[in-house]
């Protein structure tokens, strides 16, 4: 089967800035990918532009799935206050209307935990509530091909489960990309990642095969990614 | 769901559809009080009076139209529910779907205070002088193709700046400081010439900037005069428009209509291009 995205040298310039410096990805179809990097790393602008919010320097975007069936979930999503969870993803669900029905509307609302809000206004929900209702708005159409970013970021250590486990789930369904700083989430229900930093690759594989020796643990494996040389001392 | 009713909520479910509507019955409303109390003074109050008065007092609510349908433009103000249309609709759908919501919002309000201060008007006030169904139906068209240009004009300065405010200052200063600045410039060069004795109705013919002002498109809407021409006005060959006389004449701001058809569709293609090509 084809990758589900192939990025090849993935080049972004603001000015004199390269926030993406010839990054280098494949996602395989069906496989949940981990995305880490410090903070400026490049993470939201590499979503951002598979996602066609912005536009490429130079490099190669290669879609195996058709582009229309790729959803992104920013890190801070945001929603029109005067509308309720459900018309929220009702909203959502309107451009895939003919393959969705709207009995999915209160399904997902209650998969993402938010069935006790499906009523009421989201002017008034917490940043935790809204990566759920992110979350739904995403899922709602059924990619084939989901975008996450920092899609934990705000959510308790309960929610942070759900959401995991709720992406666990799109495993062999969709093709998930998925951002984060936490790295134990990564190890947790990724089949491979990718580390990046200054919009570099730095290692793209399997989540095992980062590994130098096996004892190390992948956190360090990371660290040592981004700070070569931290445990030379 | 769609973006329709999404456009309908919001208006409808805060001050902004409630403050429009409130400023199109408050105008119509606004019209027939003085209305009465002038029918009480002096005796010569007819209901095309009254109709006038509503055209002047309803340029609040054109106002705060203005206001409410360019921040309602300037989504990509906020980024994250700019990304939550923009990943599930077409630029052509959200920007199709504002501007005729908008248009058809303003021209429904617009006329139904019209209407209203119409049939008031005519049951309170003298209406022996009945005004004209054809320069009624003719200022009609001229009112939708004025309310094309200034949506497209509103859909170009949003799509200038990402922030609201931005925005919507720009194009209060463009509806209200051309006219002002024209104004003026007008005086000045009247007054630079020895002109200014010269009656208003006269200045179009006499004032470059005058003739050049003719051409700005959203002085078309000055054809609202056609609204309220009555019998005696067809047969006096004059018509009133903001306490001003002008001639009767199926051409008045035809420079303006000029200038709104070839100019609105570029000015919203170019926005469209620039929402378009906009990074978020």
């Amino acid at each position: 089967m084809p990758p589900a995205l192939i990025l090849v040298g993935l080049t972004k310039v603001f000015g004199k800035f390269r926030a993406l410096d010839a990054l280098d990805l494949t996602l395989e179809l069906g496989s949940i990918h981990g995305f880490v990097g410090p903070n400026g790393a490049g993470k939201t602008t590499m979503l951002s532009i598979v996602a066609g919010l912005k536009r490429k320097t130079s490099g190669e975007i290669t879609f195996g799935i058709p582009e229309h069936q790729m959803m992104l979930m920013p890190d801070t999503p945001d929603f029109f206050s005067f509308l309720t969870t459900r018309e929220v993803v009702d909203l959502a669900r309107y451009p895939f209307r003919k393959n969705v029905d709207e009995q999915a509307v209160a399904r997902i609302i209650g998969e993402v935990g938010l069935a006790e809000s499906i009523d009421r206004r989201v002017g008034g929900f917490s940043r935790g509530m809204k990566q759920r209702l992110g979350l739904a708005t995403t899922l709602i159409g059924g990619p084939q091909l989901v975008l996450l970013d920092e899609p934990c970021s705000a959510l308790d250590p309960v929610g942070r489960r759900e959401m995991l486990d709720t992406i666990s789930l799109l495993r062999g369904k969709a093709t998930v990309l998925f951002s984060t700083h936490i790295l134990s989430d990564v190890e947790d229900i990724c089949d491979s990642v990718t580390v990046v930093d200054h919009g570099s690759t730095l290692y793209g594989g399997s989540v095992k095969g980062i590994r130098k020796f096996e004892d190390q643990s992948f956190e360090d494996a990371v660290l040592e990614l981004l700070q070569p040389g931290r445990n030379i001392e | 769901m769609n973006l329709w009713k999404m456009e309908l909520f919001y208006l409808l479910r805060s001050w902004r559809g409630w403050a429009l509507l409130a400023a199109f019955f408050l105008a119509s409303l606004l019209s027939i009080i003085v209305g009465i109390f002038i029918e009480r003074a002096t005796s010569g109050f007819s209901y095309t009076d009254a109709l006038e008065l509503y055209t002047t007092c309803s340029i609040v609510g054109t106002l705060l139209f203005i206001g409410i349908t360019v921040s309602a433009l300037s989504f990509d103000g906020n980024r994250d529910s700019s990304i939550f249309l923009r990943t599930r609709f077409s630029m052509k759908q959200i920007l199709l779907t504002k501007f005729l919501v908008y248009f058809s919002l303003f021209e429904i309000l617009f006329f139904g205070g019209f209407v209203a201060t119409l049939i008031v008007g005519q049951l309170l006030f003298d209406s022996s002088d009945t005004i004209s169904f054809n320069w009624f139906l003719w200022g009609l068209l001229l009112q939708l193709i004025a309310g094309l240009f200034y949506c497209a004009l509103m859909l170009f300065i949003s799509s200038v700046f990402r922030g609201a405010v931005a925005s919507v200052l720009l194009t209060l200063a463009v509806f209200i400081g051309i006219p002002l600045i024209g104004l003026t410039l007008v005086t000045v060069e009247l007054l630079m010439r020895g002109l200014i004795e010269t009656p208003p109705m006269e200045w179009e013919r006499i004032s470059y900037v005058a003739k050049a002002l003719s051409w700005w498109p959203a002085s078309l809407s000055d054809t609202q005069a056609f609204f309220s021409v009555t019998q005696s006005d067809i047969g006096s060959g004059m018509v009133n428009l903001l306490g001003q006389s002008f001639e009767l004449d199926a051409h008045f701001r035809r420079n303006a209509l000029i200038s709104c058809i070839v100019s609105s569709p570029i000015l919203a293609l170019i926005a469209w291009r620039r929402y378009s090509r906009r990074e978020i």
